[in-house]
Parts: structure tokens; sequence; C-alpha cells
């Protein structure tokens, strides 16, 4: 995509995840890492324009539910919420990732509608150009960011 | 008078944000809409004083039913609530017509804010 590196576009992918998991649910992310449990829910979506890739994000159930628990200011939560809530924060995600890549590239991107699983689902092929961003939460919840450049 | 509110969104999420904040204010929510056409059909059913209009949504996006729905109805006013926060997106809403531009992930303030200067001139 134009000038920016993959560096860049890193960059960007993780200073968003982190600013807005902060902002949107009350969590805190590092990146280190971690091991997912068994029990996740994966959400993706595919990016057009001047960035064309996709991005995947894997998180154990418990961060989802801590997310949705903050953002619905509700005790409980239901797990049938939970892909609303996914949905949501993962197109704000998009949208602040959208807007970052903008200011470096001064070239626009749009993401599709992003899609939820229960479960881990990585929905592109492993060619060897995955980039892998991982984190722990406070709470120690794990979650992973996969990125891969699609080709024009 | 209160005035008349819809929400058009694809999120329950945001309804549901939207209902809390404009909870004991002036504003009543009239019509939570799915999708862009959705809100083509009910608008002059219900007749609001202010949209909130999200950009991504299935089917027609945002931006087009606004357009539309300016074409229709000249007189309605808009305020966009979208994650999609750069120059050329909020450009192209301006040319559209709309009245404002709310980032997502809003706060109270800025929803509350936005909406009174969407429609000061009524």
């Amino acid at each position: 995509m134009g000038t920016l590196t993959q560096a860049e576009i890193q960059n960007v992918l993780d200073q968003v995840m982190q600013d807005m998991t902060k902002r949107i649910g009350g969590i805190c992310l590092c990146k280190r890492d971690t091991v997912l449990s068994s029990d996740m829910c994966t959400i993706y979506t595919t990016f057009e324009g001047s960035y064309r890739g996709a991005l995947i994000l894997c998180a154990d159930t418990t961060f989802w539910a801590r997310l949705a628990r903050y953002v619905m200011q509700e005790d409980t939560v239901d797990p049938n919420d939970f892909e609303d809530l996914a949905k949501e924060y993962f197109n704000v995600v998009c949208g602040q990732i959208a807007a970052g890549l903008y200011r470096l590239s001064h070239s626009p991107s749009r993401f599709r509608i992003p899609v939820f699983y229960m479960g881990r689902y990585i929905p592109i092929e492993d060619d060897g150009t995955q980039n892998v961003i991982n984190y722990a939460s406070d709470q120690n919840e794990g979650a992973q960011l996969i990125h891969q450049l699609i080709s024009a | 008078m209160s005035k008349r509110v819809m929400v058009v969104d694809d999120s329950r999420i945001v309804h549901m944000q939207l209902k809390k904040i404009l909870a004991d204010t002036d504003y009543q929510i009239v019509a939570c809409c799915q999708s862009g056409e959705e809100a083509l059909e009910k608008y002059g059913e219900v007749e609001p004083d202010l949209v909130t209009m999200d950009i991504l949504m299935p089917g027609i996006d945002g931006l087009e039913t606004a357009r539309q729905l300016l074409k229709a109805h000249p007189h309605a006013r808009i305020l966009m609530v979208s994650s999609l926060a750069y120059d050329d997106t909020i450009n192209e809403a301006h040319d559209v017509g709309v009245k404002g531009f709310v980032y997502k992930p809003f706060e109270r303030s800025q929803i509350l804010e936005s909406m009174s200067h969407a429609l000061c001139d009524a």
C-alpha cells in the first residue's frame, strides 16, 4: 500500500488495538506472548482500497465477556450478545485503523462488515506472510491479532 | 417539546447506548432502523426531527442512504455517527448535506452537543 512498510502498519494496528480496547472496554492490553484458552471467539474483516488485507482477532471468551459487561454496564451478559458487541467493537477498531493508515498514506481504505465466529477461525491461507501480535490483558486474558496483506 | 430522533445503525449495541444517553434528555428515540433500506421506508412514517446515521451497514451504506433521504426529504437533518473518521469520508458526508459527524467511540457529551448543533436552526 503506497509507501507504508509492514512496521508502520503493525505500529498502527498495535496502537489502535491498545487505545480502543482501553477506551471502549476499560481493558489494558500489553504485547506479550500468551497461551490462548480453548474457549475463544474470533472476529474478522477484510480491508479494501489502498490497504488490502485481512484482519483477525481471536480472544479468550472471558475477554469478550468482560468487554460486553463494561460496554453494556451490566453484571451479567448473555453470550448471545457477544456477537453484536464484538462486531461493534471491531467496527470501531477497524475504523480507527483505517483512519490511522489514511493519516500516513493519504489514501483511503474501507473494510467489510466484521464476521464473528465462536471458536478459533482463521479464514486466510497460511502462506507465511501473516503477522501476529499477541496480547495479554490486565486480567491475563489472551488475544491474538493476525493480519495479512492481500495481493491485488 | 422533545425532539424526535431516528437511529439508523445495524448494531443493537449502538441502539442501546443511544437509548441510555438520551434517556432523561429532551430527545426521544422514535425509531431504530438496522439498515438504510429500513430508514428510507420508515422516515416518512415517523417524520423525525433528526436522524443519526452509521455508514458501514449491510445493503445501502449510510452515505448513500443520506443522499437518497435528502433527495426525497430535503429538510431532513442527518448526523453521521461512524468509526470511518478520515477526511475523505467526512468531506463526502458534508457534500451529501449532513449536519455533522460524530466519531465512534463517542462520549455522551459529544453526541448531545452534535445533536444540539444539528438542530440549532430548526
